[in-house]
């Protein structure tokens, strides 16, 4: 069995494991004999906890897919999706609906996420243009990511109310609090075409190990492989992003952990990728709802706390394999 | 069977690059492609590879323009070793040989002909016994030989390389001249772009000798590798003499006082 194959077997059954204790895990915890029992305990496990549950293995999923994908095409093993421009031009739908007003659990806010993602992909598109050039398509994630970015920046500062403010900042720290089935509705469909559209890039990520001419000169279409990768990685990252807010590190770091355990081959990390993607952030996710802290710990924060210190060892491993 | 190009032209950003080339890649022989730096042949290389489109002109395969093939049908007929070797990934030496097999690769991972393909790729390139090795911790005599068994994987009926011998030393240059020779005689047509002219005169079975963008020279590797013809390339006086072994040298001197 390839390595990759058993590795993929290993996480699914972590996840197996993980999510009945996520589904206990809570400010009320709820016994497995409560599960079904009618009452309280079904109702916050059937309407509660199982869409957080769902939404948890699916974003984390989309991230480790994405990042995966995105260290592959740019073969560029600190490449993460929030380069492509297209998480921060979905942040910036997001808080647009929400700088106007809207209510923040209604369709309205993860609707404007969405269209701001498509936005970002469409410009990324334009710019990019007929070129096929992996140099292009960077520096073109990086303008789309700046330039969203200070446009949210300008929307908080000039909230019409504090509240607005208030409201906008915490959005934009991701989390999974008080999600339902309908933010599940709203993501999940969208994940899966993201999905089946960096499916398509495996032989094409695999070429690429040898450069863009030899890979091209394998008969690969350097730019059908950029339609497939805007496209994949944006719905999966823009419906991520418009479900959970901005969830950062998971993308980076989850390639780089399995990474070194199945042999490097960049569509062999994709499938163990999306799936350590999922085991972390349900993990990160119980975790943050089982600590008894006065509110609870955002998602979003407890993510970069963990990922900025494991990006420092990435960095000084690379010093010494420089030196 | 012939790889050709017909009066080739290439122009990029307006400047000229290529200047109607034609010239015939035999099966079973080495067509060395030389010429003073600028003077458009890895250009010529990729047009062959059917990477670029020339301007004006076609480059034919067995009689259908390689431009407007199909990309998978291009690639299952001519493999392309490029200038500079490129290995992103630290995979092993086996899988980065079974990435040549992209072209052939059906849709459910490899079957037992691409098994075979690589096994005979890595016995003729002598890298059988590094199959398990990660590549990037491999020497550079060793890498280069493992690329060559990549593309060899890709049972290409064309294999074109550009400076195949850069960053390697001399007996590893010879290594992959003679591995090169064998490639050929076993049918494959190989096109070698070489800056070396003993190189060149060790292994070219013919030449397309290039001065900016157009063909200088183009024919039999003893018609073309020929001091004036050379001279008038290079701009500057070539010498050739005889290596011990028999094989042509050619030395570039120093031009004559006066």
């Amino acid at each position: 069995m390839p390595a990759s194959t058993r590795l993929s077997l290993g996480l699914a059954a972590a996840l197996l494991v993980a999510a009945p204790v996520s589904l206990m895990a809570g400010k009320v915890p709820v016994s497995p004999s409560e599960w079904l029992g009618g009452g309280l305990g079904q109702l916050i496990i059937i309407e509660l906890r199982l869409p957080r549950l769902v939404l948890c293995v699916t974003i984390g999923a989309a991230l480790g897919l994405a990042g995966a994908a995105m260290q592959g095409y740019l073969r560029n093993p600190l490449a993460d999706p929030g380069l492509f421009g297209v998480s921060s031009s979905a942040a910036l739908g997001a808080v647009a609906s929400l700088y106007f007003g809207a209510d923040v659990s209604a369709l309205v806010l993860p609707g404007f996420a969405l269209a701001g993602a498509a936005a970002g992909m469409a410009a990324l598109a334009l710019v990019v243009g007929r070129s096929a050039s992996i140099i292009l398509f960077t520096l073109a994630g990086l303008l789309l990511s700046s330039l969203t970015g200070a446009l949210t920046t300008l929307l908080i500062s000039i909230a019409p109310t504090p509240f607005a403010t208030a409201e906008i900042v915490n959005w934009l720290i991701g989390a999974l609090v008080d999600r339902s089935w309908r933010d599940v509705a709203v993501a999940l469909p969208l994940m899966l075409a993201g999905a089946l559209a960096l499916a398509g890039t495996v032989p094409a990520l695999d070429a690429l190990t040898l450069g863009e001419t030899a890979a091209r000169s394998l008969g690969i279409d350097m730019r059908r492989l950029q339609w497939r990768m805007i496209l994949g990685v944006g719905l999966l990252v823009g419906a991520s992003v418009a479900v959970a807010g901005i969830i950062g590190f998971v993308g980076l770091i989850v390639p780089h952990l399995v990474r070194p355990l199945v042999g490097s081959r960049p569509s062999a990390v994709l499938l163990p990728a999306a799936l350590a993607g999922a085991l972390l952030v349900l993990v990160a996710d119980t975790l943050v709802r089982s600590l008894p802290t006065v509110s609870e710990l955002r998602l979003g924060v407890v993510m970069s706390l963990v990922g900025a210190p494991f990006f420092l060892m990435l960095l000084l491993r690379m010093r010494r394999e420089l030196a | 069977m012939a790889l050709a190009a017909e009066a080739v032209s290439l122009a990029l950003q307006g400047r000229p690059i290529l200047a109607g080339i034609s010239g015939e890649l035999p099966s079973g022989a080495i067509t060395v492609i030389l010429g003073p730096n600028g003077a458009g042949k890895s250009m010529l290389l990729s047009c062959l590879a059917g990477l670029r489109r020339p301007d004006a002109g076609r480059v034919l395969l067995d009689g259908t323009d390689v431009a407007g093939m199909p990309a998978r049908t291009r690639a299952q007929a001519i493999g392309l070793l490029p200038q500079r070797a490129e290995i992103h990934w630290d995979i092993d030496a086996r899988t980065l040989v079974g990435l040549g097999r992209a072209p052939h690769r059906g849709r459910f991972g490899p079957a037992a002909a691409d098994e075979a393909a690589i096994d005979a790729a890595m016995e003729m390139t002598g890298t059988a016994q590094l199959a398990a090795r990660p590549v990037l911790r491999l020497s550079g005599g060793e890498q280069a030989r493992v690329l060559l068994a990549r593309v060899l994987a890709g049972e290409p009926r064309w294999l074109l390389a550009d400076e195949p011998l850069a960053s390697l030393d001399p007996a590893h240059q010879a290594d992959m001249l003679a591995r090169l020779k064998a490639v050929a005689a076993a049918g494959t047509g190989v096109a070698l772009v070489l800056h070396d002219l003993t190189h060149a005169a060790r292994v070219a079975d013919r030449v397309l000798l290039l001065r900016a963008g157009r063909l200088l020279a183009g024919g039999p590797a003893d018609a073309v590798l020929r001091p004036d013809v050379l001279e008038a390339a290079y701009d500057i006086p070539v010498w050739r003499g005889t290596a011990p072994d028999g094989a042509p040298l050619l030395l570039p001197v120093r031009r004559a006082a006066g």
